[in-house]
């Protein structure tokens, strides 16, 4: 660890009574927060009274081969907005996980409102008991249970023999609901039947129903359009100034710079720094958070620095530097309707085409369809009405592999389940859908020596990182970047021209997302017509040369480079633009 | 014939689908907690056997030592598929194999004359049978233990994120689904046969287990499952005791060997058309 | 062949599970009043055919063993291997099923009905009621055409499980053993009545005869041990072959491991479920064949035995590997004549077998792990740093 941290703590130290005060008078706890920044911020003082809500001191976890946090110190004052950042891999989610209890650390102390819990902290039911609440990315709601259960699971009111008595609890909730400003919750509906922001709504009242002062956040913004997130913030601006400590993880530095008091950053699981957000700015952060690897400041999230020197490009996206599009359409989807095992329909009459050379980016609110429309011009999903044409002929009725043969290629979102068998080697990995083919000694037989040669290339020309046990270790133990890796290079083995890629960089640390970006680009400019899936925008913007926009099973809009503007793609993803194409 | 006959048929019927009905509860209890249990038909043996042996004694003593033989071997069930990460669907076929192992071997040692016992009225089952699958409707929905049952069953971790672990409720789960069968069991070897024969359950736990799928994981339609195969192991033994003959195309449609197929074919063709429309708990299909 | 890098804790834990399943059943045979140790002694020479200690008679106590070579009864071994012939095939046909993430719980059916149909094909040129067809057959093309016909059997009965898994959802283990169910009354149904013995003093269900020309010949001499060995041996390498030599095993292998990932990869999963199943119940009907062919020459009831289901755990403790399985058969098959010969000489029921083999499944099948290590390396991937 060579950084040196740059603590602060206030300039006037309170004692918890005053804290709680200040909760009370909550304008005035904010704007003590934000006009009076401590000084003395280099100077460190171990004996100073609690008023930290979160302080975890020397955390070091370990998992199997991989250090996720190591030494990491942070410091939450009790009633702020504080940000933790870092780049995917950077050990966020893990440090948060352990301060709800559902990873024990190797080592390190955690203390709550100056109380040490350390040796306490076993589970999230140890954490909630804390008064730690937390909105999770992946296990929010059960989707099968109603509103009213969900919020109630694990803080159960009961009467005689554990029946559960929800009259007076239906009434808190509401109360909660009014105070969160959730419009007509119905707590008897299934909680799949609300929208994902929705949920996420619900999932802080569930927090604050069991008491929570203390709010985690795990990337609450990430399946969100621009406009729900900004709900989102707004809420959670409420929240501290009544009081409650909100603490969120994120890579997006643009809601650090807007919403929080403060901000943790972390590095390859270490510190790399604290600042206080009215100090800083997102340049020193972006370099704090990069480090060594960016050369300038400013420098954008998305890597292109690298392509545009290596490559010989100049500009800040592709699209300004790219050949114009022409030529007859390589992908034809024409009025496609889908619909799922319940015969719900999840595509409704989608109309798209895609040019050779061209990436069209999908956006969307999480679930409006965009796994279902990819899926279906894969052949996974069954097309109900439409048609869908690959260079002019149809496809719609053809299998999986036959549109495979036909120069369909495919990342699938799902890297765990969908992308590799993770008990396969690599090399079995690397063969899947190419195991019939001539040039992979296919048909009948499969030849090991001819898989393992091209593997062997692969791994060569791709810089895939495996021991020294070589392709035949299982794609289990390989690093989340590595797999990827293997993922899009079996995508691309085939020569393909079309390639839909969902999500390509999800859970990617920056230098796995540069390889992907690096392919695509250079898939684009050999031909190929790119569909990019993805709940990202700013990977969107900067990748594509024009933007669909899914909502609700439908795709809303297609607009061009020149109409995409965060704010104009998030009015249509949240249905408050409507109309457009489809007709 | 008339009338009696088809008296007789009715009552068959409800005696018929009692033991599957009780072990398609324990079915329901197991799979909502989302831990699968092929391990229902050692279960019924189970039951049969210690209830029959411990019945010799006392009835009191035998219907205690079915329930307390069932929460154990519940537990064995729960702990190789929970603590021990065992395929749950291994650990129920090596729990029926311990089972009808076991309990042949005992029943050479311990009673090689086959003996007989005076047992329990049916009738108690039977109302066990019919008040059980409402007691299991209310506890799963309006219950703590209930709702933690299904919030498991549904997603652990998301149950574990809102605090609760599942590991206990599952292990409850399926301790009380054992002690469920082990009645079933019991109501065979103690009411109905009043004896022990080794292999008594004959594949009534897995028909429990489709007539669980049959009632969409829901108590009561597992009950209603459990009267629709009920309904066809009746016919088959009315059919067979009134001698009733039939020989069309050649086939003695009537040989027992046919009939025994039926209420199995049935529960084969429920299960086709059934499927498919159901939605089983989440966790389910998860388990690995 | 692809060896797994933890095969050899494989074979420990496989070792571990059968003498942990001995000390336990060690435990109840003390406990209702056997003293172990003799079982144990002569459950070892009745499954090796040698005698160790004084010299036992055993043929006024009814348990015949043919002629000595020493301290050796050739006879008594050649029934283990004829015993490890069924579990073989059984084993194999319930180990391809599992590669392909399957249960195949209905070897048992599956068994039963290529028996009756090879007793049928059999029957071609017998004398007696029962001839399908005029004529006879020569022995070269009566055999095999028998044991095809037990395949196709069993293989279709097989794949009517998986297409019901693959298409309607049903579950494996719930067809499988309804249809056990329905295979069994079947086969009983027509040797009690289409198809029955022509003998009138003859009251059982059981088939007639079938051909000389189909009848397969004990090895040694009064035995059942025939060529079925080397044909289970032989589908042991097939199977191996077909696993890790061919695209359509390479299929199984990855439907089985990550049916979701096989499907994107454009592996048509249904199709591979129906087959592997058609295959799996193949194997499970050459086995009842065999049994016909060689044992009893005809049909009768229970042709099947049990070992359908000591299939699943030759399979189990073979860890679905075809050699493993070739070993664990061997065990299997070793216990089961062990446990006939151990019931004769010592009057414990030989079910206690059936114990030692449930304790085995059982322990073979724990897989203890740190709780936390098993979802967080996922999130440890996507969250962490790879290290060094």
């Amino acid at each position: 660890m060579e950084w040196v941290p740059k603590r602060w703590k206030p300039s006037k130290t309170r004692s918890p009574r005053e804290v709680c005060s200040l909760r009370n008078e909550s304008k005035v706890g904010y704007n003590l927060l934000m006009s009076a920044p401590p000084q003395n911020r280099d100077e460190m003082n171990e004996n100073s009274p609690p008023e930290y809500a979160v302080r975890m001191e020397n955390i070091t976890k370990r998992f199997p081969g991989v250090v996720a946090n190591q030494q990491v110190a942070l410091r939450v004052q009790a009633g702020a907005f504080h940000a933790v950042i870092g780049e995917n891999g950077a050990g966020k989610s893990t440090l948060l996980n352990i301060l709800y209890g559902r990873y024990q650390p190797d080592s390190g102390r955690v203390f709550l409102h100056g109380r040490e819990v350390t040796q306490s902290l076993h589970s999230p039911a140890d954490a909630i008991r804390n008064g730690v609440g937390m909105v999770s990315q992946h296990y929010a709601l059960i989707p099968a249970l109603t509103v009213l259960e969900n919020v109630l699971l694990g803080a159960e009111p009961t009467g005689f023999g554990g029946v559960l008595k929800c009259r007076a609890a239906i009434t808190r909730i509401h109360e909660l609901a009014n105070q969160l400003q959730i419009a007509s919750l119905d707590v008897n509906q299934r909680a799949d039947s609300l929208s994902v922001a929705a949920q996420q709504k619900v999932e802080i009242l569930k927090a604050l129903y069991r008491g929570a002062n203390t709010l985690l956040l795990d990337e609450p913004t990430a399946t969100l359009a621009p406009q729900e997130a900004e709900s989102l913030f707004t809420l959670l601006r409420n929240l501290v100034e009544k009081g409650t400590t909100v603490l969120f993880v994120t890579h997006k530095l643009r809601e650090v710079a807007a919403h929080s008091h403060a901000v943790t950053v972390l590095r390859a699981g270490q510190n790399a720094g604290d600042f206080i957000t009215s100090e800083t700015n997102e340049a020193e952060l972006l370099h704090c958070m990069i480090g060594a690897r960016s050369n300038s400041a400013g420098q954008p999230l998305i890597p292109f620095g690298d392509v545009t020197e290596t490559e010989g490009y100049a500009g800040d996206t592709w699209a300004a530097t790219r050949p114009a599009v022409s030529g007859s359409p390589l992908l034809q989807i024409e009025a496609v309707t889908v619909r799922n095992s319940r015969r719900v329909e999840v595509v409704k009459s989608a109309t798209l085409e895609l040019m050779h050379g061209e990436i069209v980016g999908v956006a969307g609110v999480d679930g409006s369809g965009q796994r279902d429309l990819a899926e279906a011009i894969l052949g996974l999903q069954t097309v109900s009405i439409g048609k869908i044409f690959l260079e002019g002929s149809e496809i719609t009725r053809d299998t999986v592999a036959q549109r495979y043969q036909k120069g369909v290629a495919y990342i699938p979102e799902d890297r765990h389940r969908s992308g590799m068998i993770l008990d396969f080697s690599v090399t079995e990995n690397y063969t899947l859908g190419h195991h019939r083919q001539d040039n992979w000694g296919g048909g009948t037989l499969i030849h090991p020596p001819i898989m393992t040669a091209h593997t062997a290339a692969m791994i060569q020309q791709y810089d895939v990182r495996i021991s020294e046990l070589g392709a035949l270790i299982p794609a289990r133990s390989l690093s989340g970047g590595n797999q990827q890796k293997i993922v899009v290079a079996r995508a691309m083995q085939s020569a393909p021209k079309l390639l839909i890629a969902c999500q390509p960089t999800r859970g990617l640390d920056v230098e796995a997302a540069r390889f992907v970006y690096r392919t695509l680009e250079q898939a684009r400019r050999e031909g190929l017509g790119i569909l990019l899936f993805s709940l990202d925008l700013e990977e969107i913007l900067q990748l594509s040369d024009r933007v669909a926009v899914m909502f609700n099973g439908r795709i809303v809009t297609v607009l061009s480079t020149a109409q995409a503007t965060p704010e104009e793609i998030g009015a249509w993803m949240t249905g408050a633009k409507t109309g457009g194409t489809e007709a | 014939m008339g009338n009696g006959w088809l008296m007789a048929l009715v009552t068959s019927t409800l005696f018929n689908a009692t033991p599957l009905a009780l072990a398609a509860m324990g079915g329901v209890l197991s799979e909502r907690a989302g831990v699968v249990n092929i391990a229902l038909e050692g279960f019924i043996l189970l039951g049969a056997f210690v209830g029959f042996y411990f019945g010799l004694h006392s009835v009191f003593m035998g219907v205690l030592a079915v329930v307390v033989a069932g929460a154990l071997f519940g537990l064995l069930h729960a702990f190789f598929t929970q603590k021990a990460r065992m395929n749950p669907v291994v650990s129920g076929l090596g729990l029926n194999l311990l089972i009808a192992g076991a309990t042949r071997y005992l029943a050479l040692r311990l009673f090689p004359q086959g003996d007989h016992i005076a047992g329990l009225s049916p009738n108690l089952f039977l109302s066990l049978a019919a008040v059980l699958p409402f007691l299991l409707v209310f506890t799963l929905q309006q219950t703590k233990f209930g709702l933690r049952l299904r919030a498991v069953g549904e997603n652990p971790e998301s149950a574990r994120m809102a605090g609760i672990s599942p590991t206990l409720p599952r292990y409850m789960a399926v301790m009380l689904s054992g002690v469920c069968a082990s009645i079933a069991g019991a109501y065979l070897s103690m009411a109905d046969a009043h004896t022990f024969t080794s292999d008594m359950s004959a594949g009534k736990g897995y028909v429990a287990l489709a007539a669980v799928i049959f009632g969409k994981w829901n108590p009561l339609g597992a009950a209603g499952g459990a009267l629709f195969f009920g309904f066809f192991y009746a016919l088959q033994t009315q059919l067979q005791i009134n001698q009733y003959h039939l020989n069309w195309l050649g086939v003695e449609w009537t040989s027992p060997f046919l009939l025994d197929c039926l209420p199995y074919a049935m529960t084969l063709l429920a299960l086709v058309s059934v499927i498919g429309r159901a939605t089983p708990p989440a966790a389910l299909s998860q388990e690995e | 062949m692809k060896l797994s890098l933890n095969s050899q804790s494989n074979l420990f834990r496989a070792v571990l599970s059968i003498l942990a399943g001995f000390v336990i059943v060690g435990v109840l045979l003390k406990m209702s009043g056997y003293s172990p140790l003799q079982c144990y002694q002569a459950l070892a020479e009745g499954a090796t055919g040698i005698r160790s200690g004084k010299p036992i008679n055993l043929s006024d106590r009814g348990f015949y063993i043919g002629s000595w070579q020493g301290n050796f009864s050739p006879y008594t071994f050649a029934q283990t291997l004829a015993t490890i012939t069924p579990l073989l095939f059984c084993g194999l046909a319930i180990a391809l099923g599992l590669r392909a993430g399957l249960f195949n719980i209905g070897a048992l059916g599956q068994m039963t009905l290529g028996a009756m149909t090879a007793a049928f094909v059999g029957a071609i040129g017998a004398h007696g009621s029962l001839k399908p067809v005029a004529g006879s057959l020569p022995h070269w093309a009566h055999v095999p055409l028998a044991l095809l016909a037990g395949a196709v059997a069993g293989g279709l009965w097989g794949a009517l499980a998986g297409y019901l898994k693959a298409k309607r959802g049903v579950h494996e283990v719930l067809s499988t053993i309804m249809l056990n169910y329905i295979a069994l009354n079947l086969a009983n149904y027509l040797a009690m009545h289409n198809l029955k013995d022509p003998n009138p003093s003859n009251m059982a269900a059981q088939t007639g005869l079938i051909a000389k020309s189909a009848w397969l010949t004990p090895i040694v001499a009064q035995s059942s041990l025939t060529v079925g060995l080397l044909l289970a041996v032989a589908a042991a390498v097939g199977v191996a072959f077909l696993l890790w030599r061919t695209a359509l095993g390479y299929e199984i292998r990855a439907v089985g491991l990550g049916a979701e990932a096989a499907r994107t990869a454009g592996i048509p999963v249904s199709q591979i479920l129906i087959k592997t199943m058609a295959m799996s119940g193949a194997l499970a009907g050459v086995a009842g064949a065999l049994e016909v062919m060689g044992i009893h020459h005809r049909f009768v009831q229970g042709t099947a035995g049990d070992y359908g289901f000591d299939g699943i755990a030759v399979a189990l403790l073979g860890g679905s590997h075809p050699f493993g399985i070739v070993l664990s058969a061997s065990f299997f098959g070793a216990l089961g004549n062990g446990a006939n010969f151990m019931q004769i000489q010592t009057d414990v029921p030989k079910t206690i077998a059936v114990v030692v083999q449930a304790i085995i499944v059982l322990l073979v099948g724990l897989r203890f792990r740190r709780t936390e290590s098993a979802k967080p390396l996922v999130l440890a991937e996507k969250e962490g740093r790879k290290d060094g």
